[in-house]
This record gives structure tokens, C-alpha cells and sequence, in this order.
């Protein structure tokens, strides 16, 4: 187009190739770090003494599973549930023998499906997502899907 | 005058046919360089960068993991619901990304009332929950009293608790707790 002519130029795509590859390049580093989140439903914490969330099958007793530094207790809210203790196996709670008990319990009781999950103070909160997924079963054969949080216990 | 006429030998007239054929040579590859397409190129930048946009706005809720917050792994199916957030992390908590209280090492309350330590949380939740219904009664969704906690793998149980309690008094009815996708990895 030198002195004014008419002729035809093509546009320079290099500055917008640029930034394109720029954002790619961005884009791709974010996406990485992007983590898979999902969400474990929880029902409201029973703070009277009403059980599991105030929705429980009134017909049905209900378990309870405490988390202490040393053990797991399952407690049956009627006498004809007896309880368990399940001791740490050294440093690890034993997930795989509390799954083992709640499917036996659930096999011999008529228990609801809810249950409340209960702790002591000090309990970090990744023991209690585990225990919840401990107690939560499979997809074929879910166990106790319905959790309510019950007040932390102090030693 | 006239000029004698040239005689070219035949080694002359192939170094000649030589010099053009590596001219004619080079300004075809000078063409080819000047003339090269961008059309297809762009066409792919372009698909990436929408593919990787519509994957970032895809992610509901995105949070930073460093050693301060870094939410348990479990095996929960459900996908995540956006809504009103209490991020517990190891020195602080806060209410849809507002500071609401500031925690000592430990999830020690580091409050100048330790009577009244909750108080500040109480209020965050108390204005989410106007501004939520404030929004409702002008056309907005209404409040479903839905919760997200997302809190670190190491927060006390006392912690957790006490700020459900405190939600729960704010008129917030269903908790969920949002962990990472995997396996348990704890102790």
C-alpha cells in the first residue's frame, strides 16, 4: 500500500498468536492444580435427645459410633443392641473391621439406616470423613448413608 | 559498430542455468515462508482455549491447597452444590471468603473474649443469611439453608462441631462437607 494505493494486505496475526498461546499456556498450568472436589451430606447435629437428626424411623433403634483417640464404640440406642468397641490397631483406626461390625450389626438388628457419629474434641476431622466412608458401605451395598453429627465429646 | 557475438562455451551456460535455478530456488522458498497459513493454527488455538475455559468454569467451587487448608480424600459420590461456604482452614475461618475469626496453632480460638469467641462467625452467618433473603424477597433464589464446610484434613472435631452448632443457630439446615475425590488417607 505504499503512497496511498489500494492494494490488499493481509493482517498480521503474529501479536494475536502471541497472546493466544500465552493463555493457552496459562490455562493449561491452572487446569493442572484444578483438584476433584465432591461432598459428604451430613445431617444437622442432634443437640436435644432426639435421635439421628430428628428424622429417624421412630420403630427402628439406631447406632451410634464414637471416635475416641483409642477406639471405635458402637452403641445401640435399645438394650437388645449390645455394644462394641473396636481398639486402634497401633496408630490406624481399624476402618475396614468398623465396616466389617456395621454390616453384621445391620444384618442381625433391625437398625435405621441412619446412624449418629459422635467424637471427642481432639479427633481430626479426616478420622470422621473416614469413618463416615467406612459407614456409608458401597454403592451395591450401602450400610449407614444417613449421618447426623452429635456433639464433640471432651475428655 | 557492431559487438561480436558472444560465444558461450557449455560449461558457461550451465553455471548460468545453475545461478538461476538456486534464484528461482530461493525466492519460491522466500514466497512459501512469507505466505505460510495461520488460519488452521488459529482455528486450534482457538478450540483449546474454549475447552479449557469451559473445564475452569466448570469447577464449581475452586479452592487453593497448601499446607494451611487441604481437605480430606473420601469416598463420597455426590458432586459438589454451590452455596454459602465456612472455610476452616489451620489459622483461620472464614464466611464465603470474608474473615470471620483468626485461629491460633492447634484450632485454638484466638479471641480477645474467649466467652464469647463465636460471636464473630454468629454475625458473618447472620448477614449472609439477610443478605440471602434480602436478595430472595427482590427476585433472587431463596435461602435453602444449604451449607458447604470445607475444612482442613486436621481441624479438631471441637472446631467442627461448634461452628455447625453456630450455623445451625443462623437458621442453616443441611451440612455438607466438601472433601477431595479418592480414597480415605488418613490415620
Amino acid at each position: 500500500m505504499a503512497g496511498g494505493g489500494g492494494g490488499e494486505e493481509d493482517i498480521n496475526l503474529v501479536p494475536y498468536m502471541d497472546i493466544m498461546v500465552n493463555l493457552i499456556m496459562f490455562m493449561l498450568v491452572v487446569t493442572a492444580y484444578i483438584i476433584e472436589l465432591r461432598q459428604a451430606p451430613v445431617l444437622a447435629p442432634s443437640y436435644a435427645s432426639s435421635p439421628a437428626g430428628g428424622q429417624q424411623e421412630k420403630a427402628k433403634p439406631y447406632l451410634t459410633v464414637a471416635i475416641s483417640s483409642k477406639s471405635f464404640s458402637v452403641l445401640g440406642s435399645t438394650p437388645e443392641v449390645p455394644a462394641q468397641e473396636i481398639p486402634k490397631q497401633g496408630d490406624k483406626y481399624p476402618y475396614e473391621e468398623l465396616t466389617q461390625t456395621l454390616r453384621s450389626y445391620k444384618s442381625q438388628y433391625s437398625v435405621a439406616e441412619n446412624m449418629v457419629l459422635m467424637a471427642d474434641a481432639t479427633v481430626p476431622y479426616s478420622v470422621l470423613v473416614a469413618t463416615m466412608d467406612a459407614a456409608r458401605g458401597s454403592v451395591k451395598e450401602p450400610l449407614f448413608p444417613g449421618v447426623t453429627l452429635g456433639l464433640a465429646v471432651s475428655q | 559498430m557492431t559487438t561480436p557475438p558472444v560465444v558461450e562455451t557449455a560449461e558457461a551456460v550451465n553455471a548460468d542455468d545453475e545461478i538461476l535455478f538456486y534464484r528461482r530456488k530461493r525466492k519460491h522458498v522466500k514466497d512459501l515462508v512469507a505466505g505460510l497459513n495461520l488460519t488452521a493454527m488459529m482455528d486450534i488455538m482457538t478450540i483449546l482455549l474454549v475447552y479449557l475455559i469451559k473445564v475452569y468454569a466448570d469447577a464449581p467451587e475452586s479452592i487453593t491447597l497448601n499446607d494451611d487448608l487441604r481437605p480430606p480424600s473420601s469416598t463420597a459420590p455426590e458432586n459438589l452444590v454451590p452455596s454459602v461456604s465456612i472455610l476452616i482452614s489451620k489459622s483461620a475461618v472464614l464466611v464465603d471468603s470474608k474473615l470471620a475469626l483468626r485461629l491460633k496453632p492447634g484450632g485454638e480460638i484466638d479471641s480477645e473474649d474467649p466467652s464469647n469467641a463465636y460471636a464473630p462467625l454468629s454475625k458473618a452467618l447472620a448477614g449472609r443469611v439477610e443478605a440471602i433473603k434480602y436478595i430472595a424477597d427482590n427476585g433472587g433464589s431463596p435461602f435453602d439453608g444449604n451449607l458447604m464446610i470445607i475444612a482442613d484434613q486436621d481441624t479438631p472435631y471441637d472446631l467442627i462441631s461448634n461452628v455447625l452448632y453456630h450455623a445451625g443457630k443462623a437458621q442453616f439446615t443441611t451440612y455438607r462437607l466438601v472433601v477431595q475425590k479418592g480414597g480415605a488417607s488418613t490415620p
